[in-house]
């Protein structure tokens, strides 16, 4: 706050307190500081020799002029009422609704424009007349308003962990979802694009992995609502709906503090989201486009038609002892048969990807009503064939002052996505056995053509050696498997001052999603067999009724007290559809109709509801500006839970010290900010499914008691009749502190999260007729630190930078699991494993040693049995990173603009599961990766027989870091015409990369975020680099 | 919290200034209303039925889930993991692919058939929560017994076949309602089989000899159950009275050798008068039976085969012909043919079929050429067929009798007659046994014909220990077994405290 006064004219006159020599000094260290700023003098560039000589030169008179201009931000737009000084006088004006502004000033004189949320400039006049200026946004101000839980705070009252991000990060990145806007840009939060499908979902991790069994997943809440995204194993996700275009600010809340007031959703954060709206003015029109091409970012290395035939002959001499004469003269004869062809499987398959988007908006309005509306529309080809996501969204958001004492906003998002997959691995895909388009490129052989010579799809397993697992890769790319979600998200907020301090607030919103996902797998494939339908829809819908008052009060000139308190119903709906059928008499037909199909199974409807209801307090208290209180406390009702463990109550205290406010540090001007926080406080996760607690059976189907028809049949579940809420408690203690203006930044947090009563599902012996329970069984601890580094310098008035630096550890260890034993979480090929003391999912894997003389493997044999087995797993890594970190760097030079975005993680396994489960494994069933003789020197039969895949041979590090997005912008402004402002930019994503991991991307994440799996490669839909050029046009 | 009539009346008159304070007053009694809404909190599950307190309404469809886990396709039973694996512990069958290779070695100590341990374990717990919530209802009596009855059988059988693969396992009697009741000791394998007989006794007595349900439970399949169970424990007196109570009964029954195989081995019809118990499949995909497909030969891109055996070929099990079984079998044996085949019909045309060069035969009992998935073939599987009743019968007498009687003869003959393709009671030179075989002799040749009645029925293996005829498999694989039971899955290992 010293260096606001310094710069502005109403404080100007406390210039003359600079009196002793310590606070000269500083003044002078400030002026050094500040020089940039001195430069910042449009147009005339031989004035600077004169500013140096000294300060008596500003004040030199020469005569009064008529200045004028137009204050606009980095994106053209113009900022009404941003207001306009003359530097140590009173004298000032603001702009109108157009940016525009004129004021008599002298040359020499040094305006200071300035506006909430940005970084004031300062310029000189000189010789011209016209000075038009563009302010930089200052995410970091002070001033700037940050929305919390039910209400908004200035940044400076915050008491606790909260970061935001404005919408330049959608403007800065051609994103095509919410969350890879905020991918690497805030400390603590780990972003995971574990698909390169379009449209899949991923994973947000605020301040790690907290639940067993609850997810992963923060709360998020649009415009107030708090969304369900919990669908996220579909590989889609509800935020893909979301046109990143119309977001104006996300807040990520980290710590008790700012989570509790969610309550029993909080416990892995909070993300809000909020729209963008109208501002009074004349209307603004901008056009934003772009048009990249996507390539496949990287191929996993396989062997070439030749290599094949060599490691075959191989693979058959070296089992000798196996194979007679006569069965490894036929293998020749067999490979000789299809002699010659060399196919690259990546070059089949993948191809380059067109990724298109429009995005119109026009907002505007008067001093009564305000409008924001936009038209969107993206389509992103896939890379594999076939594949596609497109998108269309509308929004409008409309506010209105109905009275003095009335306000009423409405928002209304209408959308529709479809996605068209590739068959992805996800774990559970029993109707291609574990099969996937993505695996089966892998696994194609290289010396076979695709197609036969009708034009068919070629057996592309014709050996006598084939596996039965292989399949041709085109056949993948003709199966249905779409997904399509259409959206209605649309709340009405009502505001009435009752009287002064004192508002009540109503919001009402419904948030509805339809998903429909078809799948189809044609006769025409050679390999999956018959012709099978399926069709899934999930229809959801979200009502959401709050009430809650909003009270501010100065107690005294130095006391001042805010309050919010309030009630909220939210009632969740689902219903489920589920049909499937096979045989068709055509294929022309697909999923469009079943009734056509030969044989269809019992269709499945499952419908379920839960209802949350809600109180909650929040008070703030601000003593003297320097000492801040908070205090907050919400008790939910859960339908989930059974009775007796309905309600749970979420406290949270916090307090912040703004040191810089202190009379002692009154006079150090350098010093914005000085702020210490501490924060303790508790949240929830009520993420069990409905009716855990109640004695029920599912309804299936049998055969048994007809045998030629299906008979309902009850399927019982063990109930959780006494399960509660996992409840975390967080501590954080952090310090926010800026020096000039903002211009450098620090932020340090340090956090420590305890969750306890974590719901998981118990391993039963499987004797036991169940195989497991949900119970409150473990306690987790996460700490961490998060640091922030941030600086903006101005070198001359043309050339600015702005860094921003975060790196974050978190650190995670199981405090208690069901009777301390461990829980195993198998899969195929891989195990992970939660232990007491252990890091969560840790990898528990038999050990690899090497290789004997004969080129067999070798492990280290716990048991002693001579065999690999699950006796001699141990734990022999982890999937956490040891830090993840970020870096955005953006420059400028006059109207060319340069924005960096990396970000990296750094420590960290990942169990390449494509490579242990076929792809190195010595046999002939599928093609082998080119360096399949480091795995195993001597393949062979008798070294598969040896073997074993889940073995720590096939981890790897998952460190990596990468070029997100880089961005080449050249902005043209317009005096005159209709065109205010003109961006053209190229920018390129994920162009850069450095990791040792082999497979396609260390980002890589089989079972979603929300498994306790994690850093598991089945083979994800591979990642992709882009290049793309876009323009941003305001009218 | 609730005003006065007169009160708010009071505040009404007092106009504007409180029209303010009505509002605010309002909205707190709106918000205290909220916190005390606790129906809004009840739970009332609509696709769901509580299990909590079965009634007449809910009775049939819970007993029916007591089966659900043995019908499910890629439930690793019968139809699939279960028979393939004990088929492949037997003489006459080779295996293609490597994951079923542990069967054929006798791996066991790396086998445990983790899933089909499982699908068991669920029949199991549902009959025994069946039991324990039908205790505590209002359903009348009758109905009450004849449903404990059925879920002992389930429990019976179930328990017989877990006793015979993996040998000392926990034994279930009571619901498991919580956590607490999860974990359970490994028990004698002679208490298990007291639990067994015990349980098909109650149902033999309770339950009716017929059921309009095909693959529900009657006496008669408890009885005959029972009968096996008694000729497994070598307590021939009772293998043979019970087996003989099934066949001097079988038109209490309703059973008979049911002259045409292909009815017997249908695909789409839902009983016939062999049936005593069978899984039932169905042809809808995920309802279907898996072993159509796992022993049709693969054809060009493993689609079906020409002529249609079954939806895909996947050719894991094979027939060795150097087997003393096959390679002994009479060709005037219909079911030699009805079992392996070396060429199919394909447009009136005889075709070799596709054998790789590993097998000599492929299997040919299951086929439905109408299945239209892997999962959808619709052929049932027998656990108990009449035919049981003869042989277990002549078995048990010429044990008992210590030579073949008159009636051991005629009852093994008439399965015999029936496999010619001739009337079954009607003495024939070909078919029948000649007279004056030894004890000895009579036993070997009815265990020859236990082969080649129930080829790939999964009894073979289970034949093969209890008589103790190992060399029969090292006659055809050259390895003797050195192990009978499989380990028991590592998950139940380590999350059974009871268990060391």
């Amino acid at each position: 706050m010293k260096k606001l006064r310094y710069y502005f004219p109403k404080n100007s006159m406390k210039k003359s307190h600079y009196s002793s020599k310590l606070k000269t000094t500083f003044s002078w260290v400030l002026f050094l500081l500040c020089l940039p700023k001195v430069f910042a003098f449009e147009g005339n560039a031989n004035k600077i020799t004169n500013s140096f000589s000294s300060d008596t030169e500003f004040n030199t008179v020469i005569q009064d002029n008529e200045i004028k201009g137009t204050v606009i931000d980095s994106n053209g737009i113009p900022l009404p009422g941003a207001s306009v000084l003359i530097k140590n006088t009173t004298n000032g004006t603001t702009t109108d609704f157009d940016g525009n502004y004129k004021i008599v000033a002298k040359k020499a004189d040094v305006l200071i424009f300035s506006y909430i949320g940005y970084l004031s400039k300062e310029v000189t006049v000189g010789n011209e007349n016209t000075i038009n200026v563009t302010l930089e946004a200052n995410s970091q101000s002070l001033d700037e308003i940050v929305i919390v839980g039910y209400g908004t705070k200035r940044r400076a009252d915050l008491t606790g962990s909260v970061s935001s991000l404005d919408d330049d990060v959608f403007v800065d990145q051609a994103t095509t979802s919410i969350e890879q806007g905020i991918q690497g840009r805030l400390a603590g939060v780990q972003v995971i694009q574990s698909s390169g499908q379009p449209g899949a979902g991923m994973s947000i991790k605020v301040r790690g992995t907290s639940s067993f069994s609850g997810g992963t997943d923060p709360l998020y809440v649009i415009d107030g609502f708090p969304i369900v995204n919990s669908d996220t194993n579909n590989n889609t996700n509800a935020l893909s709906t979301i046109n990143p275009n119309d977001i104006a600010s996300i807040e990520v809340l980290k710590d008790a503090a700012a989570t509790a007031i969610y309550g029993s959703r909080a416990a892995n954060g909070v993300v809000l989201i909020t729209t963008k709206s109208g501002k009074s003015g004349a209307p603004k029109i901008t056009y934003n486009t772009y048009a990249g091409v996507q390539t496949l970012r990287n191929k996993v290395e396989m062997m070439s038609g030749s290599e094949f035939e060599q490691y075959v002959t191989n693979y058959y001499n070296n089992s000798n002892s196996v194979f007679t004469p006569s069965e490894i003269a036929a293998v020749t004869g067999d490979l000789n048969q299809f002699g010659g062809a060399n196919i690259d499987w990546h070059d089949e398959i993948y191809r380059q990807a067109i990724q298109q988007s429009h995005d119109l908006t026009v907002s505007g309005g008067t001093e009564k009503t305000k409008y924001f509306m936009s038209a969107s529309y993206l389509s992103q080809d896939g890379i594999a064939k076939n594949t596609d996501f497109n998108r269309y969204s509308m929004r409008m958001n409309l506010s209105s002052k109905i009275s003095d004492k009335v306000d009423v906003t409405g928002r209304i998002n209408v959308s529709r996505s479809t996605q068209n997959g590739f068959v992805a691995y996800d774990g559970t895909n029993s109707r291609t056995g574990g099969k996937n388009g993505v695996g089966s490129v892998l696994n194609a052989y290289p010396n076979v053509e695709p197609f036969n010579e009708n034009g068919g799809f070629a057996n592309i397993a014709p050996f006598g050696f084939s596996g039965s697992e292989i399949e041709n890769p085109y056949a993948f790319l003709d199966v249905t498997d779409r997904n399509t979600t259409s959206r209605v998200l649309s709340g009405i907020d009502l505001s009435i001052k009752l009287m002064d301090g004192l508002t009540n607030k109503t919001r009402t919103g419904i948030d509805y999603i339809n998903r429909r996902t078809d799948t189809y797998f044609p006769s025409t494939l050679p390999n999956l067999g018959a012709q099978t339908i399926g069709l899934n829809t999930r229809e959801q819908l979200s009502v959401l009724v709050e009430n809650y008052f909003e009270f501010n009060k100065d107690l005294t000139d130095n006391i001042k007290l805010s309050a919010t308190a309030g009630v909220s119903l939210q009632e969740d709906k689902i219903w489920l559809t589920g049909i499937s059928a096979a045989g068709l008499p055509t294929d022309d037909l697909g999923n469009n109709a079943i009734q056509a199909a030969y044989s269809i199974n019992p269709p499945m409807t499952n419908n379920t509801k839960s209802v949350l209801v809600s109180q909650f307090l929040r008070a703030d208290l601000s003593v003297s500006g320097k000492y801040l209180f908070s205090g907050s406390v919400r008790r939910d009702g859960s339908s989930r839970f059974g009775d007796g463990n309905k309600y749970a109550v979420f406290p949270s205290v916090s307090g912040a010290w703004r040191i810089s406010n202190e009379e002692f540090l009154k006079d150090v001007s350098f010093i914005d900010n000085l702020k210490l926080r501490a924060s303790w406080g508790q949240s929830g996760n009520q993420a069990i499914n409905p009716y855990t607690s109640l004695t029920i059976a599912g309804i299936v189907s049998t055969p048994q008691g007809s045998g030629t028809s299906l008979l309902p049949a009850l399927a019982p579940n063990l109930p959780s009749p006494d399960i509660t809420w996992e409840t975390t408690t967080q501590t954080n203690i952090g310090i926010d502190f800026s020096v000039l203006q903002g211009k450098y930044r620090l932020g340090f947090d340090y956090y420590n999260k305890i969750t306890d009563d974590l719901i998981s599902f118990v391993s039963l012996s499987p004797s036991s007729g169940f195989s497991q329970l949900l119970d409150n069984v473990g306690k987790i601890k996460n700490s961490g630190i998060e640091l922030v580094l941030g600086a903006t310098t101005n070198i001359t008035s043309d050339i600015e930078f702005d860094f921003d630096f975060n790196i974050s550890r978190n650190t995670n260890e199981v405090l208690r699991t069901s009777d301390g034993e461990d829980i195993l979480l198998e899969s195929k090929g891989g195990v992970a494993l939660i232990r007491e003391g252990e890091s969560l999912s840790s990898f528990y894997l038999v050990k690899f040693l090497g290789f004997d003389s004969n080129g067999d493997p070798l492990y280290e044999d716990i048991n002693d049995n001579g065999v690999p087995d699950g006796e001699d797993r141990q734990i022999v890594g982890n999937s956490l990173p040891d830090f993840i970190y970020g870096l955005n760097i953006q420059g400028r030079y006059k109207q060319l603009s340069l924005v960096m975005n990396w970000q990296g993680s750094y420590g960290g396994s990942i169990f390449n599961n494509l490579v242990a489960s076929a792809l190195a494994v010595p046999d002939v069933e599928s093609n082998k990766i080119r360096n399949i003789y480091d795995y195993f020197p001597n393949p062979s039969t008798q070294t598969r027989d040896l073997m074993t895949s889940a073995s720590d041979q096939f981890l790897e590090d998952g460190s990596y870091l990468r070029l997100k997005n880089i961005k080449v912008n050249y902005q043209f402004s317009f005096s005159e015409g209709p065109i205010n402002a003109l961006d053209l930019y190229v920018s390129g994503q994920n162009l850069l990369t450095f990791t040792k991991y082999t497979g396609y991307d260390p980002e890589v994440n089989t079972f979603g975020g929300n498994d306790l799996r994690q850093g598991f490669d089945y083979g994800a839909y591979p990642s992709t680099k882009m290049v793309t050029l876009g323009m941003n046009v305001t009218f | 919290m609730l005003l006065s009539k007169r009160k708010i009346y009071r505040i009404m008159n007092k106009k504007n200034r409180n029209m303010k304070s009505i509002y605010i007053l309002v909205l707190l009694l709106t918000m205290i209303s909220f916190s005390s809404c606790d129906d809004l909190l009840t739970e009332d599950p609509p696709s769901l039925i509580s299990y909590e307190n079965l009634n007449e309404d809910t009775l049939e469809a819970a007993i029916t889930g007591m089966y659900e886990p043995m019908t499910r396709s890629r439930g690793r039973l019968w139809e699939s993991t279960f028979t393939l694996g004990n088929e492949l512990q037997a003489d006459y069958a080779n295996r293609r692919a490597a994951w079923l290779s542990s069967f054929e070695q006798y791996q066991f100590e790396r086998q445990s058939a983790g899933a089909t341990w499982r699908s068991f374990f669920q029949c199991i717990g549902r009959a025994n929560l069946l039991i324990n919530r039908i205790n505590s209802s209002d359903i009348g009596p009758d109905l009450k017994e004849n449903a404990i009855a059925e879920a002992r059988f389930v429990r019976g059988i179930i328990y017989y076949y877990v006793v015979r693969s993996w040998g000392k396992v926990p034994l279930r009697t009571e619901a498991t309602l919580s956590a607490d009741d999860a974990d359970a000791p490994l028990a004698e394998i002679e208490d298990i089989y007291k639990v067994i007989i015990d349980d098909l006794k109650f149902a033999e007595k309770v339950l009716s000899p017929k059921t309009d349900m095909p693959g529900r439970a009657t006496s008669g399949a408890a009885k005959l159950f029972l009968a096996e169970v008694y000729l497994t424990r070598e307590d021939w007196q009772n293998a043979r009275d019970k087996s003989k109570e099934v066949i001097d009964n079988k038109a209490t029954y309703g059973y008979e050798l049911e002259p045409d195989f292909n009815v017997i081995f249908s695909h789409n019809l839902p009983t016939n008068s062999s049936d005593v118990f069978s899984i039932k499949f169905h042809e809808a995909v995920g309802f279907g039976s898996f072993l159509p497909a796992y022993i049709a030969p693969r054809g060009p891109g493993n689609i079906a085969v020409d002529g249609g055996v079954a939806a895909r070929g996947i050719f894991n099990l094979v027939a060795r012909g150097n087997c003393d079984l096959i390679a002994n079998w009479d060709d005037d044996d219909s079911r030699k043919s009805l079992n392996l085949y070396t060429e199919l019909e394909v447009n009136g045309q005889m075709v070799p079929v596709n054998l790789e060069g590993i097998a000599d035969y492929a299997f040919g009992k299951f086929k439905d050429p109408s299945g239209i998935e892997e999962t959808a073939a619709g052929n049932d599987f027998y656990l108990m067929r009449y035919a049981d009743a003869l042989l277990i019968f002549a078995e048990a007498d010429n044990m008992l009798n210590n030579g073949p009687t008159n009636d051991a003869y005629e009852a093994i003959n008439r399965v015999r007659r029936r496999g010619f393709g001739l009337d079954p009671y009607t003495p024939n030179a070909t078919a029948d046994l000649p007279l004056g075989l030894s004890k000895a002799d009579f036993d070997d040749i009815t265990l020859r014909e236990r082969g080649y009645e129930f080829m790939l029925e999964g009894k073979r293996w289970y034949d093969l220990v209890r008589k103790n005829r190992f060399d029969l498999i090292q006659q055809s694989k050259g390895i003797t077994p050195s192990l009978i039971y499989w380990s028991l899955p590592p998950n139940e290992i380590l999350t059974n405290d009871e268990i060391d």
